[in-house]
């Protein structure tokens, strides 16, 4: 994982021609009725990678994805996948696409063998049983085959839909939050299959609104938010922007002593005071521990605890940078 | 070829599968469609058999023979013999409708030609229902007297049977139920389908395919539509076994089933691609079925319900499936078009339906999000041609079109209705003046028929040497009694002025008696009727002023409410003749007998008027000629 994250950074040191790229965004708005839901994105998805389009509810992500599936049409600007426009029913690119929908669109009525032999005849896929038990197999869903679907738990139904996105063995799988409301050891199995696809050359598009998604997943982040892409950039320089978080839990009036003490040292980005103490936003050239060392004399402190920033803490830091 | 197939069976199989499991949905459905069945023809039943009793204090022939009348005539009655006290209390009940009463003397009168009076009683719970109980016992009595042959009852009944057979109401509704249960089962499963396709967002997946939606949804479409085929056996199986009504054309009626399948089958996807939630779906198939149903034709074989709906019910596809239908079932023409036109117009139907769910499917399926650019660049005819439709049909942008449209439809409507409701107007009065003119025509051969035969007896019988009490008087003044009661006031003027001219009714032979016969609101304005017999004459309401009566027998004369302004009528014989309202202003009666001042009293107006004893009332009136 981290070897591919440098190859990246290696290779995308230089300038990625449109033609080279699975996904290409130039200047694309989209509106629906005069609201602007993406405003003026540019950027370009390399093949064999995970991209994350990362962003709160609203931000965009879903209208970013239709606009590649080709469910929506761009108000303006320019979408090539595959270095093809997705203009009009495009057969040949469609084959080429693997969609995950955030609400699954599964037949609850069918089975998940059923599900999949529908897709299978959408698709035009040949030997259509040989390949739905490929991919069972595949996802593990060998067992749950002949069950219907609403009897399946939210991370299996989330599973079979992968299941079906892959029948056709597609080129490019956009996936719409993957592990939306699933548990944690199905957000894992999710995950290990998503890489497994990736190690097999699939280009693989997925929205998220969880940080730590993005970066157990992504080669590269898109982050947007009320339709603008603030970033996109790989996830270590996204955290490396927002800083690790430090944790300080104090007695109220530790708060403004301890903040207009810590104000100013180097390493320290950001200081931010919260109902129970202060936290602090820390570079990579600091050490928590020499930070605590410096608190300790000012003041009482209760407890304190280290962590990544979280998706809000990230924003901030954009909103800090550029207000 | 083989990947269109594939997407079909494919989505056909899907469907289907999901039908076969929703079994309760699709039992409801069937159970619907034979509850419409027996709901439309519930229509026929209400308002029939209403429970009646009949309490008879007479066990005569007569009065038997009167129940059995009753119990005939008219579908109205569910007559039940009871006693009166019964009777009574179960109309207070509810459970009667109405009492009929048969006199003690029913039977005595009836015999010795008396008149009689029944007493009926009905509640007015259900006015409808005792409106029908009060119009069918004149027909009953009606009919009773035509069995016995009494005189008086005159009643020509003719029937054109324009078919070889007779169709019952209820027959008739069960067919156009049919019509019902087709659109309500078709429309509900094929709308719930593509709803459930937008409500489970399963549409995301059909639009992302290779495979066009529309085929997918086609392919799901045609699984609904044989779901609705098989659903549909059970209300024709129920319409045949159940009801005893055989189709006279069972591949007629097969395939307008078919079709009627086929064209419900696409409004439900249209209904939801709207939509595109399944609750409502249901709602608006019952809200839209029942009008669409009633207003076409469903409830009677002709267009009765007036111009504006008949015209209406053009729009909807169930006018013509009932149209059809009922051809195939019991070879009727219950529309002005012809069945091959209701053919064609379904058969459009199915197209421009199949065009619209396609149109509206596609608008729900991409919902575009910027102007079509699609008009800057080239594209092929079909898909210019698929963009116009959408513009005016479906896009807001062009909402005024639409909005043009729809009142270029509603005025359309309102003209060709309009149009339809004057040239029935003018069709109506065609046939009233013809019917007149027949009428006219009719009276007139009888009145010469009867002036020929009255000449020819006067002639050659010696008419004027016959009393009225003798048998050849009393045979002409029967037949004049009768000639009398066929004609109009017009051609009772004439017959009168015949009358006197022929000196049938002249005091001097007293041929022909008038006693009782009726001239109520004639027109003898100027008749000269001098020295004649008008004994027991009806001229009430009469117009007879400036006539002239010098010297006639007016024995209890009717002239209740009659103009006898300027009227001669001096020396004549009023002897209980009835003068309430009448207009006497400037008349002459001097010398008059048999009419005293408190009956004159009574008059509309006396101005003027020379009364018996020689003086003249004071007072002009303005002649009302």
């Amino acid at each position: 994982m981290v070897q591919s994250v440098f190859q990246w950074e290696s290779m995308s040191e230089q300038p990625l021609h449109p033609f080279s790229a699975a996904v290409y965004f130039q200047q694309v708005t989209c509106k629906i009725e005069k609201r602007i839901i993406l405003d003026q994105i540019s950027l370009t998805m390399k093949q064999g990678t995970i991209t994350g389009i990362l962003g709160p509810n609203g931000a965009g992500k879903t209208t970013l994805l239709s606009l590649i599936m080709g469910l929506r049409r761009p108000s303006s600007g320019t979408i090539t996948v595959f270095h093809e426009k997705l203009a009009g029913h495009n057969n040949k690119l469609r084959r080429k696409i693997g969609v995950v929908f955030q609400e699954t669109a599964l037949y609850d009525e069918l089975t998940t063998f059923e599900n999949l032999q529908f897709a299978a005849s959408l698709y035009q896929v040949s030997s259509p049983e040989h390949r739905i038990k490929e991919v069972l197999e595949l996802l593990a869903l060998s067992e749950r085959a002949q069950d219907r679907v609403r009897t399946l738990s939210g991370g299996l139904q989330r599973r079979v839909a992968i299941a079906r996105a892959l029948l056709h063995s597609p080129d490019l799988l956009i996936i719409d939050e993957p592990t939306l409301g699933v548990d944690v050891e199905a957000r894992h199995a999710i995950w290990s299959h998503l890489r497994f696809l990736k190690s097999a050359g699939t280009t693989i598009i997925v929205s998220t609104n969880y940080l730590d998604e993005a970066l157990a997943l992504c080669d590269r982040v898109a982050v947007l938010r009320a339709g603008k892409l603030l970033t996109y950039e790989t996830p270590d320089t996204l955290v490396a922007r927002a800083g690790s978080c430090l944790d300080i839990e104090c007695e109220a009036r530790g708060r403004e002593v301890l903040t207009q003490a810590l104000s100013g040292i180097d390493g320290i980005l950001r200081i931010h005071q919260t109902p129970s103490g202060i936290s602090l936003f820390l570079t990579g050239d600091i050490v928590p521990e020499e930070v605590m060392r410096k608190v300790f004399p000012i003041t009482a402190i209760r407890s304190f605890r280290i962590r990544g920033a979280d998706l809000a803490e990230v924003f901030r830091a954009f909103d800090e940078v550029s207000p | 070829m083989n990947a269109l197939l594939s997407v079909l069976q494919g989505s056909f199989r899907a469907e289907l599968i999901q039908l076969i499991r929703a079994r309760l949905f699709v039992a409801l459905t069937i159970i619907q469609a034979v509850t419409f069945l027996f709901l439309v023809s519930l229509f026929g039943l209400t308002g029939s058999r209403a429970p009646t009793a009949i309490t008879t204090l007479d066990h005569g022939s007569y009065a038997r023979e009167f129940i059995a009348q009753l119990a005939a005539a008219h579908h109205s009655f569910d007559l039940r013999s009871m006693d009166e006290a019964s009777a009574v209390a179960d109309l207070h009940r509810g459970s009667l409708v109405a009492i009929i009463t048969l006199p003690s003397n029913f039977s005595y009168a009836i015999a010795q030609g008396q008149e009689i009076t029944l007493h009926v009683a009905v509640d007015n719970v259900n006015t409808d229902m005792t409106d029908d109980i009060q119009r069918a016992l004149p027909s009953a009595i009606v009919a009773f007297g035509r069995q016995l042959r009494f005189p008086g009852i005159r009643v020509h009944v003719s029937e054109v049977d324009l078919l070889d057979h007779d169709t019952g109401f209820v027959p008739y509704l069960v067919v156009s139920g049919l019509a019902l249960d087709a659109f309500v089962v078709t429309s509900i499963l094929s709308a719930m389908a593509v709803a459930r396709e937008f409500e489970t967002r399963t549409i995301k997946l059909l639009a992302v395919t290779p495979a066009h939606p529309l085929l997918s949804i086609m392919g799901r479409m045609l699984a609904t539509d044989t779901m609705a085929t098989l659903a549909m056996i059970f209300p024709v199986a129920l319409a045949v076994f159940g009801y005893d009504i055989s189709p006279l054309h069972p591949l007629e009626m097969i395939g307008v089933m078919l079709l009627c399948i086929a064209i419900f089958g696409c409004i439900g996807v249209a209904l939801g691609a709207v939509l595109r939630r399944t609750l409502p779906v249901v709602s608006l198939v019952f809200g839209l079925g029942f009008p669409l149903y009633l207003c076409s034709g469903s409830l009677e074989p002709q267009r009765f319900d007036g111009n504006l709906i008949w015209a209406l019910a053009h729009l909807s596809p169930v006018y013509y499936a009932v149209g059809l239908l009922e051809q195939a079932f019991h070879g009727l023409q219950v529309t002005p078009e012809p069945p091959w036109v209701n053919f064609i117009a379904l058969l459009g139907w199915a197209v421009l339906m199949l065009l619209i769910a396609g149109i509206l499917l596609q608008t729900a399926l991409i919902e575009k999000t910027a102007p079509l650019r699609v008009a800057q660049q080239k594209r092929i005819m079909t898909e210019r041609l698929w963009r116009w439709l959408q513009l005016r049909i479906v896009l807001p942008r062009s909402r005024w079109l639409f909005a043009g449209l729809i009142l270029f439809v509603i005025g359309a409507v309102i003209w060709f209705s309009q149009q339809h409701y004057q040239t029935n107007v003018l069709l109506r009065q065609q046939q009233r003046a013809v019917l007149a003119a027949a009428e006219e025509q009719r009276e007139t051969r009888l009145l010469n028929n009867y002036k020929q035969s009255i000449s020819f007896m006067l002639t050659h019988d010696h008419l004027l040497s016959a009393k009225a009490t003798e048998p050849t008087g009393a045979a002409v003044s029967a037949r004049t009694q009768k000639m009398l009661r066929q004609l109009n006031c017009g051609h009772k003027a004439e017959l009168l002025r015949f009358l006197y001219r022929s000196r049938l009714i002249d005091d001097d032979f007293h041929v022909v008696s008038l006693q009782g016969d009726d001239f109520h609101g004639c027109r003898f304005a100027g008749f000269n009727l001098t020295d004649t017999d008008l004994t027991g004459a009806n001229f009430s309401n009469a117009d007879m002023h400036k006539s002239t009566f010098t010297s006639s027998t007016l024995v209890a004369v009717n002239f209740n409410n009659a103009n006898l302004a300027d009227a001669d009528l001096r020396v004549t014989d009023m002897h209980n003749v009835r003068v309430n309202n009448v207009n006497l202003a400037r008349a002459d009666l001097s010398g008059v007998v048999g009419v005293s001042i408190e009956q004159l009293i009574h008059a509309h107006s006396l101005a003027g008027t020379r009364l018996p004893d020689g003086s003249v009332q004071p007072g002009e009136v303005k002649d009302t000629d």
